[in-house]
């Protein structure tokens, strides 16, 4: 599992854990995001069980199991929480913030310890070591109680499934060239985002944030101009199409 | 007994089986509560042709009643095992990964944290373990107590042959409902003595 620095600000800190080289091929690869702030860390959509281990042991090499306080899972797959069982036995004072529809599902993956903090409609904040970390809601994209981290100190969007590509583990992690990468992103957002209607709501509310750095949970990191790129893209992308009838 | 496969099953999965057993044993009970019903009828329109009959119909009535709410009692205590069983094999894995961590990641920064949820996983699985045990054994009890009973019911079957060979015009229908009995009671015995075997296989998993 590689771990990069992602950005900081005087109150925060990111990191990027992904490209596992130990990954079993059949599992699609997914970004795992940690926000530090003083004494308290929080694990953003954790993975699946399969990455449980080599993500344990990347994290120990950046904060003590004391100071991972919080996880947050923005909706309920697998590929996003399945390890819960897992983290439940090894960070049994965390609190998990996720989507309040998904609390009865998501406790399916085995829950004794931590607690559930559902996470209410309209979204709301976490506070870790009075720093206040915002969930932005993004119902429907792709899963109908989904939630984005927003860092406005580091100015770091966490987007989840929105602006997820599809490609090779051994990708960089930035965005390097917008126009050849939409060719890797259109399929997975018009197959996975149901919603035209949920998609501009979420770009409108989006677009109204400081955002320097977008951070998906599969594929490339957009920064800069690419984030403004990305939603005009993503505004003109139909979404909601499993077999396209006109082709 | 379907467990042929060569991967030994994880305990878990053998409580679940004993649970399974105990279950279609508790169905063939039911099945045996009907044919006691219908022998106590036939009996009853065969009057002192078939009075010897008629007084064990009873017996086999309590007997099927006895072993409903005794292996349903049971399955339901397997149950638990299963689930204290899957508990176990969770918290293994759990330490199995830390144990792992430890080897793979004893260079990093903060790798004496692992200890901590370690020697809390090992806690439990000796608490676990314990239970474990407990719950076992208290299931082999009750399994020997219900075979006991079991084997009256072989009793009663050859009683209710005798009986329903002296029932004049009504014996074939004795005699039909006398092999029901024999049938339902040998079937009965027969899952309850593959719970115990599974029982054996659950111990040898500790």
């Amino acid at each position: 599992m590689k771990v990069h620095k992602l950005a900081s600000s005087a109150k925060t800190q990111w990191l990027v854990f992904g490209r596992d080289p130990a990954k079993p091929d059949k599992i699609i690869d997914t970004n795992q995001y940690l926000l530090r702030t003083k004494n308290r860390s929080l694990l953003m959509d954790p993975g699946g069980i399969e990455l449980f281990a080599p993500m344990l042991a990347a994290v120990l090499r950046e904060v003590p199991l004391d100071e991972l306080t919080d996880l947050f899972a923005s909706h309920q797959d697998p590929d996003i929480i399945s390890s819960l069982g897992l983290w439940d036995q090894a960070l049994p004072n965390a609190k998990l913030h996720s989507p309040w529809i998904w609390e009865g599902f998501i406790r399916h993956f085995g829950m004794n310890n931590i607690s559930y903090e559902p996470i209410a409609d309209e979204g709301g904040t976490i506070n870790l070591d009075g720093i206040e970390i915002e969930m932005i809601p993004a119902h429907y994209l792709h899963s109908s109680g989904n939630f984005h981290i927003y860092d406005p100190h580091a100015k770091v969007l966490m987007s989840g499934d929105v602006g997820a590509a599809l490609e090779s583990a051994d990708a960089p992690i930035d965005v390097t060239d917008f126009d050849s990468h939409t060719h890797k992103m259109k399929m997975f957002h018009q197959r996975w985002m149901p919603s035209n209607r949920a998609k501009n709501d979420w770009i409108a509310r989006v677009r109204k944030l400081d955002i320097d750095i977008m951070a998906p949970q599969h594929g490339r990191v957009f920064r800069g101009d690419d984030i403004k790129r990305f939603l005009d893209w993503f505004e003109a992308l139909e979404v909601g199409i499993a077999i396209d009838r006109s082709a | 007994m379907p467990m042929t496969n060569t991967q030994p099953a994880g305990t878990f999965v053998i409580a679940a089986e004993i649970a399974a057993r105990l279950y279609r044993a508790t169905r063939v009970a039911e099945q045996l509560s009907l044919t006691a019903k219908n022998a106590h009828a036939v009996s009853a329109r065969a009057g002192q042709q078939a009075s010897g009959f008629r007084a064990i119909t009873s017996f086999i009535e309590d007997l099927a009643m006895t072993t409903i709410s005794q292996a349903s009692f049971i399955s339901q205590h397997a149950v638990e095992i299963a689930m204290l069983a899957t508990n176990r094999e969770r918290t293994m894995q759990a330490l199995k990964h830390f144990v792992s961590i430890e080897k793979r990641a004893a260079d990093a920064r903060y790798i004496d944290s692992i200890q901590a949820p370690a020697n809390t996983a090992r806690q439990t699985l000796v608490v676990l373990e314990q239970d474990f045990r407990d719950k076992l054994l208290s299931l082999e009890l009750q399994l020997e107590e219900i075979q006991q009973q079991i084997r009256a019911a072989s009793i009663i079957s050859s009683t209710s042959k005798v009986e329903a060979s002296q029932a004049g015009k009504f014996k074939p229908q004795l005699d039909v409902i006398a092999e029901n009995i024999a049938l339902a009671s040998e079937e009965i015995k027969n899952y309850l003595r593959q719970a115990r075997q599974l029982l054996t296989l659950a111990y040898q998993t500790l």
